[in-house]
């Protein structure tokens, strides 16, 4: 299994791994209003429902699934 | 990451490589194998972004349900959660029915990737809400009663 930064700067990846790629960055560690996570999903960190200003902020516990950017940031 | 060269006719073989990772996995750093614990669900916090992701492009679908999948999902999901374990399923119209558990408008998008895919990673306590969820299917409820009687 190769990291997702390694293959992300592999010069030689394909088409489809980059299309994926985008994917997970511009859509997986985005926000998205038809989700409605604001006041009712519960942020992992904090125990509490994610705020309107975490999504305002594109904060990452109301991406569209809070655990990715945290991943790619550590690059596991 | 990684990219599979298995496609259509290779279901036996998709199936064999995902239980593979499944045991890499929990030697790959961090290494961490669940049941050690005495706490199946609740992973530490510096195991729990551990993920691999495997695309199969050669897997042909455009938009719609994905029966080989669906099949591999279904057999192997039960396998992973008694490793407290998750594997999720991606492709164009994937459905989750239980994965847009605050949005119904929005379940048919969250699971919509470009590619099919197959994630792996550790279950986390906020798994409770999707395995158990009213709209889950009856395998995935009676699965995690299972393997975690004490959750439900």
């Amino acid at each position: 299994m190769r990291r997702f930064s390694v293959v992300e700067a592999d010069d030689t990846r394909s088409d489809r791994m980059r299309v994926m790629q985008n994917w997970v960055r511009k859509f997986i560690c985005a926000v998205k209003p038809r989700q409605l996570v604001v006041n009712n999903r519960i942020d992992h960190m904090t125990n509490l429902p994610v705020t309107q200003q975490q999504f305002d902020d594109t904060d990452r516990a109301a991406h569209v699934c809070p655990f990715v950017q945290e991943s790619l940031d550590r690059d596991q | 990451m990684l990219e599979s060269p298995l496609g259509d006719a290779d279901a036996g073989a998709i199936e064999a490589l995902l239980l593979n990772q499944m045991e890499d996995f929990v030697s790959e750093a961090p290494p961490y194998d669940p049941m050690g614990t005495g706490s199946p669900v609740h992973a530490p916090a510096d195991v729990i972004y551990k993920t691999w992701m495997t695309i199969f492009p050669n897997v042909s679908h455009e938009r719609g349900r994905l029966p080989l999948f669906d099949g591999l999902h279904q057999a192997l999901k039960p396998r992973f959660m008694a490793r407290s374990m998750m594997i999720g399923q991606f492709y164009n119209g994937c459905p989750w029915e239980e994965g847009a558990i605050y949005s119904p408008d929005f379940k048919s998008v969250i699971l919509s990737s470009p590619t099919p895919t197959f994630a792996i990673r550790y279950m986390v306590a906020q798994d409770h809400i999707f395995n158990l969820h009213a709209e889950a299917a009856d395998w995935i409820k009676e699965a995690h009663r299972r393997y975690f009687p004490t959750d439900s």
